[in-house]
């Protein structure tokens, strides 16, 4: 579990983020939503230390994360798996080496049980026969896969994914979406995720927290979001006619 | 790296991320211009002795007594000093102004003239401390 306690951050005279507490649960999709610049990326970057909170805790199964120095840190970080925006992969590398690399760094697996594990998380994110392939070789959402599959290569503890659907589809959107989702539930990862994605707020938030000038505006879950009479949150979800049309007919 | 979120993802790997991407090229360039330094003198003295056998003003063994009559040890080890700082001054200021760039591919460009402005400058500042010291 995941513990987080009245998290602040400022930027000079900005504070982008103003108290932010929640607790986020294993094998739960926890969704964290929030308009452009309500600090949901900022309040993500706090939690995995990228970004050191001004005040505030951040606790990984009660250990106390923020006031841990780097060496401390390491551990947990290997509990940890990310999927970026971008996916972040090693542009150097093969889309192998990319999954290998912390196997490389944190464990003493033989050269063989690194290339079976590469071999089977790419098989979990049905990307087989594109070990030797580079990124640039990749589309957006194979490079989105195979950032998920060097996320899980450690079988981490701990998921954090920053805008999946973004620059993707609707259909692979989904198949992103669906693919979290099933390795949160199968592995019982806590999983943390930012997004604006509606349709993934209402496929997988089983867990949503929304974010809004900075604050924890509502939380709740997908089910309750269409009998919520917060205004924010009602803008912000039926934002389009669509959505709209959508919560007419529940 | 930093722009697309490279560096981020070796943070959260746990990483010591400015330790894996700055120190071996600050090895490397530290090796690599002494020695490019070394080779180049080579050439440029091979470079004379083969123009010597070319053009015939002046004759081969002149050339050799002439490089060696002129040869001062103090000279080659004030310029593979010279290489071995300015290997590191470049290598440390670019990766720098690389590693701690932010934004979007324009401020990659800016990190890149930063680092070409500030080490010449940083350059020509070892360049008279060192022959200051050493001449």
């Amino acid at each position: 579990m995941i513990e987080i306690k009245d998290i602040h951050k400022t930027f000079g005279e900005n504070e982008v983020l103003k108290g932010i507490s929640a607790n986020f649960q294993p094998g739960k999709n926890n969704l964290i939503i929030g308009g452009s610049g309500s600090g949901k990326t900022t309040l993500l970057k706090c939690i995995v230390g990228l970004h050191e909170p001004t005040k505030g805790e951040v606790i990984f199964a009660g250990e106390n994360f923020t006031k841990m120095n780097f060496e401390q840190r390491v551990p947990i970080r290997t509990h940890i798996g990310m999927l970026f925006q971008n996916s972040a992969l090693f542009d150097s590398m093969t889309v192998e080496e990319n999954i290998i690399f912390p196997l490389n760094l944190f464990t003493t697996m033989s050269k063989s049980e690194k290339l079976d594990r590469a071999n089977f998380c790419l098989k979990r994110v049905n990307l087989e026969n594109t070990n030797n392939l580079y990124p640039a070789e990749l589309s957006g959402g194979m490079k989105k896969r195979v950032g998920i599959a060097r996320a899980i290569s450690m079988q981490p503890k701990y998921l954090f994914v920053d805008e999946p659907n973004s620059g993707l589809d609707p259909k692979t959107s989904i198949l992103i979406d669906d693919l979290i989702s099933e390795l949160t539930e199968e592995y019982q990862i806590t999983t943390v995720i930012v997004t604006h994605d509606m349709n993934s707020v209402m496929g997988i938030g089983e867990h949503v927290l929304f974010l809004h000038d900075g604050q924890k505006w509502w939380e709740g879950s997908n089910k309750e979001i269409a009998h919520t009479d917060n205004k924010e949150l009602n803008d912000f979800v039926f934002a389009s006619k669509f959505m709209r049309a959508a919560k007419a007919k529940l | 790296m930093r722009v697309t979120e490279q560096i981020d993802a070796l943070e959260i790997m746990g990483v010591n991320a400015p330790g894996y991407l700055i120190s071996p090229k600050i090895i490397a360039s530290m090796t690599m211009v002494p020695l490019l330094v070394i080779i180049s003198i080579t050439l440029g003295l091979t470079g004379g002795y083969i123009a010597c056998l070319v053009s015939g003003d002046v004759t081969p063994a002149d050339y050799l007594i002439g490089v060696r009559d002129g040869f001062d040890g103090l000279t080659v080890r004030v310029a593979l000093v010279k290489a071995f700082v300015f290997g590191f001054i470049i290598a440390s200021i670019c990766a720098y102004q690389g590693f701690y760039t932010s934004g979007v591919a324009l401020e990659v460009g800016q990190a890149s003239t930063r680092g070409v402005v500030y080490s010449c400058v940083m350059i020509l500042f070892a360049d008279l401390v060192i022959t200051r010291l050493m001449l």
